[in-house]
């Protein structure tokens, strides 16, 4: 599975992947998403949430699955003050829920601290 | 005896604020706050642009993916409406904010006519003002496209 990490301002904390189940993690809650019945050329519309206190877009943001068969998921890391950018695609394999994905542009002015958040919370 | 500067505040009253007289400009190496916030703070990321203030007012913009309008709202009204697409606010509202809307023409003719709108949902049907909306536009050219343009105003605390 590959995987781009977008910069959100209310997203969950960090994830877990099984296979092509994702598990999402926010405020002490964790739910599995089961991505393996979305086919080739499908249109993603959204996860439906159960338990999570967060909106879908905030989880999985989009997702389709190539011609090749591998499955390419957009998820959310969130972010304070500062222009913050994507990631570049990684494979989920390599994921890190310790780790900022996503990119800081110091090009443009801004007020405030610059803030990423991780499992380790905000920093 | 302090000397009184401004409205019957002392010098020594008047130190709990930052220092802006005098010959140096006031350049601060990080943002001052009022209350524990910052006075002020902003940003961009997915979602579009905000800024924050330590008062407790938001203001975010944001702009939607590329909308078609495919489908006539009445038979022969001519008028042709998008599907809902739902629009995160780059950072979330504590309360229901104000938005104010607009739509911009990328392709098809008779786009002056075009008319954003948003509803208090997010997309999956629950009501869910402080972090999205739903937004489309209307259209009388069919499948025409178009940008949904919010501006939204609001309390983040």
């Amino acid at each position: 599975m590959k995987i781009t990490v977008i910069p959100t301002g209310t997203p969950v904390t960090h994830y877990a992947f099984s296979g092509e189940t994702i598990t999402a993690f926010c405020k002490g809650e964790q739910e599995d998403f089961d991505l393996s019945s979305l086919v080739a050329n499908a249109q993603f519309q959204s996860v439906a949430v159960d338990t999570l206190d967060t909106s879908p877009s905030q989880i999985i943001r989009e997702a389709y699955r190539d011609e090749a068969g591998e499955l390419h998921v957009t998820l959310c890391q969130g972010v304070g003050s500062g222009h913050w950018e994507a990631s570049d695609v990684i494979d989920s394999a390599s994921y890190d829920p310790d780790t900022v994905y996503v990119k800081l542009n110091q090009e443009k002015a801004f007020s405030g601290t610059p803030k990423v958040t991780t499992r380790q919370g905000a920093m | 005896m302090s000397r009184v500067i401004a409205d019957g505040l002392s010098k020594k009253a008047s130190r709990q604020y930052a220092e802006l007289s005098g010959d140096t400009p006031a350049n601060f190496t990080a943002m001052p706050q009022v209350g524990g916030d910052p006075i002020v703070e902003s940003g961009s990321n997915a979602d579009g642009e905000w800024t924050r203030w330590a008062d407790g007012t938001q203001i975010t913009h944001l702009i939607s993916g590329t909308l078609t309008a495919s489908d006539e709202v009445t038979s022969g009204s001519g008028l042709y409406s998008s599907s809902v697409s739902t629009a995160t606010f780059p950072r979330a509202f504590d309360v229901i904010p104000v938005s104010a809307l607009g739509a911009r023409g990328t392709s098809g003719a008779g786009l002056s006519l075009t008319v954003g709108w948003a509803s208090a949902r997010d997309g999956s049907g629950t009501v869910n003002t402080t972090t999205a909306v739903e937004v489309g536009f209307t259209s009388p050219e069919q499948n025409s496209t178009a940008l949904v343009l919010v501006v939204s105003v609001g309390r983040w605390k």
